[in-house]
């Protein structure tokens, strides 16, 4: 298959273009090291880059809404996110380095789902949507439906997102814990707590294929909510050559621990 | 197919290969050779332009995408043998070995004290995170950082 | 002037910091093709069928190269680095894999065409139908009874066995009481040397004249030019090679590769010129790697400390064989035990086994940052099992300076040493002494820090007989009529700076201003024939070669000068480009003396004088020992430079993440000529030293498949790694080189490794921790936690 490259400038255009075989480059920190390895389709490849529709942080009702071509730069200094999400601004301000936090994006990430990957462990806590389309139309996931396991994600081949939709954290109280083992190397254990005055979440990544979830009422128990989060390890252990799942287990214990201490100890936002 | 660039303030245009990336393109179009590849994983930041005024890693990121934006380089219009004072200190300091990542490093340096003329050490291991040095230890590279930014404060 | 001893950052730094410097990649001749190189996927498997057509076909493709046809033409690589202790098995090696697969990255095909994308998508479109084998995931598989062959030809895995004995360790042992013996395994990671820039050649053959001219990111241009003249049967001196700037080596581009073959045998057939740039996931599966080796010991020792009996199984995984020989590491780390200290009864067996990994190529520390892990934890055990203070153990055990010459039980003469100078240094360095009290405090606020020693012993210059990389070295220094000095050395620089301090050497004993002494290395076609860059050798060898040299010259010049003065030559004074008669006071000038000599050869102060000023000299350096048979001693290092290394650390039991705070090293590498270059050596050592101690490991499955087959699995430390580093010089200067100058560069890459061990089993004494395994990842620091844990020590 002869090589091509489009870059649309609108969504209309976009999705003409997606077909299913497809490759769709966004801030491309994940496909172009493999495609550089000659993993992967290269066939046909269709950047997002040129697509205003697809960029900017809003607020939206009592969300904020980022285009999925979102940089992590740009969200971690974004006054919005500071305000209404400050832990996606923490969590993208520790992702990789100045550089490739001014390529990724926050649809990128989302598309893979990676293990631990920061902003996965922290849209998940944070009840965040997807929004994706297609040319069959477009469509809302919650985003702890959208990652389906490792590396894997409720997203087709001729489908893009097109936004995430994060609801506000006003009011409430949120932390973010970034545990990695060496600079250049994905994240070890993230973990995310949101503690809003009518529900709570807590999100640990990294020791699963899929962030471990545990639902917080108003008042919880540390001890038992560290212990569902063991639990929900070792029955889904996922490790690697540097870090094995016995290890990342106990580790996910420990921050999450961590991000609830915190979490706790914020002030209301 | 056919892009249009601005590299060092010449507008530039190339037939690349779809395939082709920027980093490629730099260097065997522009044969601006300044910009390294060291790992094709954005891992070693030897590639590191300035693309719209931000710093970003070359190897991926594709030719056709930098259509219609602004590149700078190390090499950024200096007639030689001139150099910045970031260079000048680097030189000083001996902060580098091969040489091989010390344009990237540049480039990370130029744009850390344009964004933050006054950086605290930590703050210069985060601005220089995604630059790799096998040779130094970073030591001496430490040192000329700080030793620009306290020339340019006057201290 | 006083050059010797002088700070001077490196000539190169200017055109390397302006972006302008020229690596290989950066060349492209005109008409030049790119070639990509088809790589097994497979670990171990039988090649049915290699389907080329589909990657012939490709627009832009010139050639599509297989193992059939080079053998066919009569390439084949018959690998030496026998030794007179030792002969290892050994086989011809294919640069392109013929009937089967050894390692995942081995080379199968080659394709060549008009650039990189092209050339990447025909590799991909070459077919191979394999077989695959069981593999073998690493050496203890490979030594199972019974296990599949990675050589078929050889009746085991087994490559080398090599015993080294003094006196009867096993009687020793058996004599001791419990109470005085203590036994374990130690385990050293596999790591690639990892250069940011990848090897690299360009290969351009002249059908009309039947030369060929090679650029290529090598340490050696001389050495690559006989092996691959070797290689392609082609007349060496229709061959040259240019070595342009290189982007980092660490012994990582010693010659020779199977794609330098590839390379030049493809631009023999097409007539054109042909590049190969690696690229990182083909470096880091096959571009060789090192370490990877186990030690179980057992030590005997004395209530005071001092070690009676040492008896050690080495076992190193050497990966499967290619054209590198870095597998003749496993040797130096087998010869360098017990390296600093005396132990009178010794019983070493080393046996390195082939197994489905990837092939060793050398890395700094060649094999001696390995023998410094084994031994300086095992004093660290014997410390412990003593109950006494690890310096007090070391320092009761060192060889003392009044031993040398002393000869280590491989028969290797080591030169001389002060090694307890070294430790009280880093002692004083790190604060040793006051360290308790800190930690004390800080373990009562609930911090865990550590201190911990490590010795090196990095005997450099390294000479094998029979082989191109031996104890010797040429330069040409000449004089131009206008006065300019010219140096060419056989040795080179891969950024380490040599080229100054050759520079400042040579000013110095010519007389010279530096600014007029120009250095030129790596070109086979200018520079007189050497053995180029590795084992620090380079400014010891390269620097007392081009002073022979540059004696000759001034002695001429003095010759004449002291004609147009009217003065003895013991009246002469010769600095800064001028020779001065002091009872006179007058003087001439270099170029005075040049002109002279160049232009009025038949003049009155020629009279009987070669008009030559040239001179090409060797240096061949002492303490080296080839004739065991005749003088009954083997020796291959000249010079051994050490180091003590001290670092503290601080822990956290709860993620096993280390932290050094501090990392100090006292080094003794005789006399320094440039202290600023040395140090940003050391500083490189070090941190190197770190990345494999903490975060680098190539990692392989059962299966014998890479498990960081990229920059972010195998990491290597960035600049938040870095740590404070603090350097400490002493000077016992080596008997053998000019002014005493001993190597630098590799040192201070293996006292990180058994340093930050010792400062991880302080910090977490409570628990009785001790870290047997690198690196040492929050993974593994936490895991023996944990075990001392359920193993009832400690908390």
């Amino acid at each position: 298959m002869p090589a091509s490259f489009a870059a649309p400038r609108t969504l209309p255009e976009l999705l003409t273009e997606l077909d299913g075989e497809a490759t769709i480059l966004a801030g491309g920190m994940t496909i172009m090291p493999l495609l550089n390895r000659g993993i992967g389709r290269a066939g046909k490849i269709v950047s997002l880059s040129g697509i205003p529709a697809l960029r900017g942080i809003a607020r939206s009702g009592d969300s904020v809404r980022f285009g999925a071509m979102a940089t992590h730069s740009e969200i971690a200094s974004d006054p919005i996110v500071a305000e209404h999400v400050p832990i996606l601004a923490t969590a993208a301000a520790g992702i990789g380095d100045v550089q490739v936090r001014n390529r990724g994006t926050i649809g990128g990430v989302a598309a893979y789902g990676n293990a631990g990957a920061d902003y996965v462990t922290a849209l998940t806590a944070l009840g965040a949507r997807v929004v994706v389309a297609s040319r069959r139309g477009s469509r809302e996931v919650a985003f702890d439906r959208f990652v389906l396991g490792l590396r894997r994600t409720d997203l087709a081949r001729d489908e893009v997102i097109v936004a995430v939709e994060v609801p506000s954290t006003s009011g409430g109280r949120t932390a973010f814990e970034r545990y990695f083992r060496v600079q250049g190397a994905a994240p070890t254990i993230t973990a995310a707590a949101v503690l809003m005055p009518d529900r709570g979440r807590l999100a640990v990544g990294g020791a699963t294929p899929t962030p471990v979830i545990v639902e917080l009422g108003r008042e919880f128990d540390l001890a038992a909510t560290l212990d569902a989060v063991d639990e929900a390890c070792a029955g889904r252990p996922f490790g690697d050559a540097h870090n094995p799942a016995p290890y990342r287990r106990a580790m996910a214990r420990n921050f999450a621990a961590r991000v609830l201490r915190h979490a706790r100890e914020e002030q209301p936002c | 197919m056919l892009i249009s660039v601005e590299v060092n303030g010449e507008v530039v245009t190339w037939d690349v290969d779809p395939r082709e990336t920027l980093i490629d393109a730099i260097r065997e179009r522009a044969r601006l050779t300044g910009a390294h590849v060291g790992c094709r994983s954005a891992s070693c930041g030897a590639c590191t332009l300035s693309l719209d005024g931000l710093t970003v890693k070359s190897c991926c990121l594709l030719a056709a995408e930098a259509d219609g934006r602004t590149i700078r380089t190390v090499e950024d219009g200096r007639t030689p043998p001139e150099v910045d004072d970031i260079q000048e200190a680097f030189i000083a300091a001996q902060g580098m070995q091969c040489g091989y990542c010390t344009p990237g490093m540049v480039m990370s340096v130029r744009h850390l004290l344009a964004q933050n003329p006054d950086p605290s050490d930590d703050e210069i291991r985060r601005g220089l995170a995604g630059n790799l040095c096998r040779c130094t230890g970073y030591v001496n590279i430490l040192k000329a950082v700080r030793a620009v930014r306290d020339a340019r404060l006057g201290r | 002037m006083t050059y010797v001893g002088a700070s001077i950052p490196g000539r190169n730094n200017r055109r390397s910091a302006a972006g302008a410097a020229t690596y290989v990649d950066d060349i492209r001749p005109d008409g030049c093709l790119v070639m990509a190189v088809v790589r097994s996927p497979h670990a171990h498997a039988r090649i049915r069928s290699v389907d080329t057509s589909a990657g012939h076909d490709l627009d832009g493709v010139a050639l599509v190269l297989t193992g059939e046809e080079l053998r066919d033409a009569g390439i084949a690589i018959h690998p030496s680095g026998t030794n007179v202790n030792f002969t290892p098995r050994t086989a011809v090696r294919h640069v392109l894999a013929v009937d089967k697969v050894r390692y995942v990255g081995e080379p199968v095909a080659a394709v060549v065409a008009r650039d990189y994308v092209t050339a990447r998508a025909a590799a991909q479109a070459v077919l191979v139908a394999y077989e695959t084998l069981p593999a073998l995931g690493d050496a203890r598989a490979a030594l199972k009874p019974g296990a599949v062959l990675v050589e078929e030809s050889w009746p085991d895995n087994v490559m080398v066995d090599y015993p080294i004995a003094r006196g009867d360790a096993d009687a020793v042992l058996a004599a001791t009481p419990p109470s005085g013996r203590t036994s374990g395994t130690l385990v050293c990671n596999r790591v690639a040397a990892t250069p940011l820039e990848g090897r690299g050649i360009i290969a351009d053959y002249n059908p009309y004249d039947e030369t060929m001219t090679c650029w290529a990111s090598t340490q050696a241009p001389h050495v690559l030019r006989a092996l691959l003249s070797a290689a392609l049967s082609f007349p060496e001196g229709n061959l040259r090679v240019i070595q342009p700037q290189v982007g980092g080596a660490f012994g990582g581009k010693i010659p020779m590769f199977p794609e330098d073959v590839i390379t030049a045998y493809a631009s023999r057939r097409l007539g054109r010129p042909v590049k190969w740039i690696e690229q990182r996931d083909e470096y880091l599966s096959a571009g060789g790697h090192s370490r990877d080796m186990r030690c179980d010991y057992e030590v005997a020792f004395e209530p005071d400390g001092r070690i009676t009996a040492l008896k050690a199984g080495l076992l190193a995984d050497v990966g499967a064989q290619s054209t590198f020989l870095g597998w003749l590491m496993a040797i130096v780390s087998a010869a360098c035990m017990p390296g600093s200290y005396v132990v009178d009864h010794v019983s070493i067996r080393l046996r390195a086994v082939v197994s489905n990994r990837g092939p060793w190529q050398a890395y700094r520390g060649y094999g001696k940052e390995v023998a410094a892990f084994f031994m300086e934890r095992i004093l660290d055990d014997v410390a412990r099992a003593a109950g006494l203070g690890r310096d007090a153990v070391r320092t009761r055990n060192f060889i003392s300076p009044s031993h040398f010459p002393f000869v280590q039980p491989s028969g290797w003469v080591t030169d001389s040493g002060d090694y307890q100078g070294t430790l009280e240094a880093v002692q004083e360095l790190i604060g040793w002494d006051d360290f308790p009290a800190r930690q004390a405090a800080a373990r009562a606020d609930g911090r865990y820090l550590g201190i911990g020693i490590g010795h090196e012993l990095t005997p450099e210059g390294s000479s094998r007989p029979d082989a191109l990389l031996n104890g010797t070295d040429s330069a040409t220094v000449k004089m131009t009529p206008r006065g300019d000095v010219t140096v060419l050395t056989g040795v080179t620089s891969p950024g380490s700076g040599n080229e100054t301090g050759i520079a400042q050497i040579v000013a110095e004993c010519l007389g010279a201003d530096l600014d007029r002494v120009r250095v030129l290395q790596g070109d086979t076609q200018s520079a007189p024939h050497g053995n180029g860059n590795y084992s620090s050798r380079s400014l010891t060898f390269g620097g007392s070669s081009a002073r022979l040299a540059a004696l000759v010259i001034r002695e001429k010049l003095e010759i004449v000068a002291g004609r147009m003065l009217n003065a003895d030559r013991a009246d002469l004074e010769v600095t800064g480009h001028r020779i001065r008669s002091r009872a006179s006071g007058q003087s001439v000038t270099f170029d005075e003396v040049a002109a002279e000599i160049y232009r009025k050869p038949h003049g009155r102060h020629m009279a009987g004088i070669d008009p030559a000023l040239e001179a090409t000299r060797a240096f061949k350096i002492d303490n080296v020992y080839h004739r065991k048979d005749e003088d009954g001693r083997y020796n291959q290092y000249p010079t051994w430079s050490f180091s003590t290394g001290a670092c503290i650390v601080e822990v956290t039991p709860e993620t096993g993440d280390v932290r050094i705070e501090k990392f100090a090293l006292v080094h003794d590498c005789g006399v320094v000529v440039n202290p600023l270059l040395a140090e940003a050596q050391l500083h490189g050592a070090i941190m190197q030293g770190i990345g494999a101690s903490l975060y680098e490991e190539i990692v392989y499955d059962d299966d014998a498949i890479p498990q960081t087959p990229t920059l972010r699995e195998y990491t290597l430390p960035g600049i938040r790694e870095s740590v404070d580093i603090v350097l400490g010089h002493r000077s016992t200067p080596s008997p053998f080189t000019f002014m005493g100058m001993k190597g630098v560069g590799e040192s201070g890459i293996s006292a990180p490794g058994p340093a930050i061990a010792s400062a991880i089993d302080d910090a977490l004494a409570d628990f009785g921790v001790r870290m047997t395994t690198m690196p040492f990842t929050p993974a593994r620091v936490w895991a023996a936690i944990q075990t001392a844990r359920s193993a009832g020590r400690g908390e």
